[in-house]
């Protein structure tokens, strides 16, 4: 087990430099200038948000000043989102907003998910009893609790055993 | 040349049909002589469709604008590589090229398996007929690349090829994608042999491994490649924007994910027929309903190609695709239905079952986004946007679910897990999770998903790494090889566990990759010559302006020095090009890459008599890890993808 201050030294070095560049991560300026910009999308085609659009000609250029312009009014987040859905309609919204039908966009894919678990879990749960513990050739020395004071050479024998066995 | 092009596909078109009913024929009155002449069949549409693809290249090369094709997507000026890539660039000459690859691979089925499998290949040989065929319809009657001008026209040049396709990266990136989507073409077929000659064994699972991960690579490895490409060419930043052709790429490769992780069930336990069907049908119409979703317009995206009329025709057969394989499911159900067993709810089994889901939710999801402008439109009569901020907010959540059971899944035991295996596996990438947790944190990671992300990025890498670690040190004291050997004797023993260990790696590189997303810094300035801006820690000085005409484009370039915390760190030179043909604008990004983060510059534009430059900067840190994720990926692929010398009977019975 000596290998395992060295994974512990491995990671926790490779843990605090993927924290490294987060350092300087909080650059800008006007936050909330990008904020909004990032919730509306770009109605050329492009498919992009307003805030990272680089169309030549495009309308985002237009928005991206309208949005500012409001801020310098002083109006709030919501009053500007609600400004450009008068201007542009709701499609100018990047993601539909969370009520009415909408609600059902984010909502439906949980709720697949939550269900799905539901189903897998009750459909598993029958198929365990099914059989007894005696399993079919091919079965991983896992499944049998080790002896106590043996476990490396258990260890072992496990590994290859799965090397020998698990190869499809 | 052409004329010879348009003969080869109506030919091919007649041979198709003709074949299609020999191959049901020779398997209903199992003649073997009728057989080979299907098999002759097949290969004599793969020579035509060549034929026909070699008469295209050669008026794109040629530059023959008398046809229409070649004058929309080249121009004399157009450079001779991308003249080649312009067979995939429009709408019928991609037809083409689609049916071509899917001819080749129908080839190499043939050939494959023209001996040993004797039972399954003529109905696949027939499926796949009634795929190439739909698609030798629509390029002999709907989108005929060899179509001529009208009459009395003289085209002296052609438009040129979009300048975002001038890219290096597209002339991999879309051939990769539809190697991946039409390779699911042949377990698909093979599949639907299966359930029409009730060989419902894991013969055709077996059969098609290696195409499935072969189909499957390279679908993740053209969606990174596009990936690539929107990063370097389109000038915002990004790598993803959850358009809907990219989801459309992405569907069918979640489906085919869950799929090569269920057959495992199959092939192991004879668990899970009826669900692997399900998945490789999934898988195939997501392929096709991608192709219909990019050609039909009826949604909008920056990668479709120009609408035209062959939408009814793709939703025509997706329909009869969907009808025949589910009446044909329905049909062997029973025959499929077998007794599924399990030991225990914690086993390597249902970490299987439970990813599945996961994938099929996330599947599910992408769809239900992509499609959810039509359905709000329908309901409602309002156009509303589904785009990225839906997209992540739905899917990163179930994406970190699925990232943690990559890590947990492979440290579960076939069968059951005990508490001292449990133990055992668990311990140490929880440790290292949990001694990493505190230092993310401190270090500024402070937002929910990325700290999570962080953390279970340090969880799955060190499982994965414990796993090999773990066999390699067993090799190692019971034959006594050094430790690289053992480490490498230990994957080319078990190459399937191994190679997927190490695509799991790449997961875990990608997702290094999104999570440094979460602190892109971006800022946008117009600057004055001598004047600088600052991004993150660096400072960006304007210090050069030029203008170069080159033979197809004039180019507005400034160029930037990097400074480090004041330090000289290196130049970049955007440029602002037009490009005379088209007269459209185009940004060249130019980006200094490392692997901590990317400086990614682009030009807005240059005005004035004193050359003020608007320019934009992003620092995107980690976007490097996700390119080298996708070599990971094919590495892995290609290991688990190397044949398995049969092990002897005296091995086995060691």
């Amino acid at each position: 087990m000596k290998i395992q201050p060295i994974i512990a030294l491995l990671f926790f070095g490779t843990a605090f430099w993927i924290g490294i560049p987060v350092q300087h991560a909080h650059a800008y300026d006007t936050q909330k200038y990008e904020k909004i910009n990032s919730s509306l999308s770009c109605q050329c085609g492009c498919g992009l948000l307003v805030s990272v659009c680089t169309m030549d000609g495009c309308m985002c250029e237009g928005v991206r000043k309208q949005v500012g312009q409001m801020l310098d009014q002083g109006k709030s987040e919501k009053e500007i989102t609600q400004a450009m859905i008068s201007i542009y309609g709701e499609q100018i919204l990047a993601a539909p907003p969370k009520s009415g039908f909408n609600l059902s966009a984010y909502v439906l894919p949980f709720f697949f998910l939550i269900v799905g678990g539901v189903v897998l879990y009750s459909v598993v749960k029958r198929w365990v009893p099914a059989i007894g513990p005696s399993g079919e050739s091919g079965a991983d020395e896992r499944s049998s609790e080790p002896r106590k004071g043996d476990s490396e050479l258990k260890h072992r024998d496990q590994i290859e055993d799965e090397l020998k066995n698990l190869d499809f | 040349m052409a004329t010879l092009g348009n003969i080869s596909l109506q030919v091919a078109f007649f041979l198709a049909i003709a074949g299609f009913f020999v191959a049901i024929y020779a398997r209903k009155q199992s003649r073997e002589d009728l057989m080979e002449a299907a098999n002759r069949i097949v290969i004599g549409i793969g020579i035509l469709i060549t034929v026909g693809v070699i008469a295209l290249l050669r008026e794109l090369m040629i530059s023959n604008f008398q046809i229409e094709y070649v004058a929309q997507y080249t121009s004399r000026n157009t450079p001779w590589n991308y003249k080649i890539t312009a067979l995939w660039a429009g709408q019928d000459g991609s037809l083409l090229f689609w049916n071509w690859i899917l001819s080749i691979y129908a080839v190499v089925a043939v050939v494959q398996n023209r001996k040993r499998n004797l039972n399954l290949l003529p109905y696949a040989i027939a499926t796949i007929l009634v795929v190439q065929l739909f698609f030798l319809i629509l390029n002999n009657f709907i989108a005929n690349p060899f179509q001529p001008v009208p009459p009395g026209f003289t085209i002296p040049d052609g438009q040129g090829l979009n300048p975002q396709l001038q890219n290096p990266g597209m002339m991999i990136h879309p051939p990769m994608l539809y190697l991946g989507y039409i390779g699911f073409t042949i377990p698909f077929a093979f599949a639907m042999s299966a359930m029409l000659t009730g060989k419902l064994d894991n013969l055709w699972i077996t059969s098609t491994r290696r195409w499935t991960l072969f189909a499957w690579l390279c679908l993740g490895i053209g969606i990174t490649l596009g990936g690539k490409w929107a990063y370097v060419e389109l000038g915002w930043g990004g790598y993803w924007a959850w358009d809907p052709v990219e989801n459309a790429s992405f569907m069918p490769w979640l489906t085919g994910t869950a799929f090569l992780h269920s057959v495992i069930i199959q092939e192991k336990k004879n668990m899970l027929r009826v669900w692997n069907m399900v998945l490789i049908m999934l898988t195939f119409f997501l392929s096709i309903f991608g192709t219909f979703l990019t050609r039909s317009g009826v949604i909008s995206s920056v990668h479709s190609f120009t609408a035209s009329a062959i939408g009814p025709f793709f939703s025509g057969f997706l329909v009869i695709i969907i009808l025949a394989s589910v009446t044909l499911l329905i049909w062997r159900m029973d025959v499929l239905k077998t007794r599924n067993q399990l030991e225990s709810l914690t086993s390597r089994e249902s970490s299987f079952l439970l990813n599945n889901l996961i994938f099929i939710a996330i599947c599910f999801s992408v769809l239900w986004g992509t499609m959810f402008p039509l359905v709000s439109e329908a309901v409602r009569g309002a156009k509303i946007t589904v785009g990225p901020p839906f997209f992540n907010q739905v899917n990163v959540p179930i994406g970190l679910l699925l990232l943690l059971l990559t890590g947990v899944g492979p440290l579960l035991a076939w069968r059951r897990t005990s508490f001292e295996s449990f133990k055992r596996n668990f311990m140490i990438p929880i440790v290292l999770a949990l001694i990493a947790a505190p230092v993310f944190w401190f270090a500024g990671v402070q937002s929910l998903y990325p700290f999570v992300s962080a953390v279970l990025i340090v969880f799955v890498g060190s499982s994965i790494i414990q796993e090999f670690w773990k066999g390699m040190t067993a090799r190692h004291r019971m034959t006594g090889e050094n430790h690289f050997r053992a480490l490498v004797n230990m994957t080319l023993k078990n190459k399937s566990r191994f190679g997927g260990y190490i695509v799991h790696l790449a997961i875990v590189f990608y997702f290094i990759g999104f999570t440094g997303s979460a602190f892109n810094v971006e800022v946008e300035k117009t600057l004055q010559p001598g004047e600088e801006m600052q991004a993150g820690m660096f400072s960006f000085v304007y210090s050069n302006h030029q203008q170069l005409n080159r033979p197809n484009h004039v180019a507005q370039i400034v160029e930037l020095e990097v400074l480090k915390e004041g330090k000289p760190y290196g130049k970049l030179y955007p440029e602002k090009r037009m490009y005379f043909r088209s007269n459209q604008p185009n940004t060249e990004v130019d980006i200094i890459q490392t692997w901590r983060e990317d400086l990614y510059a682009t030009l807005a534009g240059v005005s004035g008599d004193n050359n003020a430059a608007t320019i934009r900067i992003f620092v995107n840190p980690l976007v490097q890890w996700i390119w080298i994720g996708g070599a990971i990926l094919a590495f892995g692929t290609i290991i688990a993808m190397l044949p398995t010398k049969p092990r002897t009977i005296a091995e086995k019975s060691k």
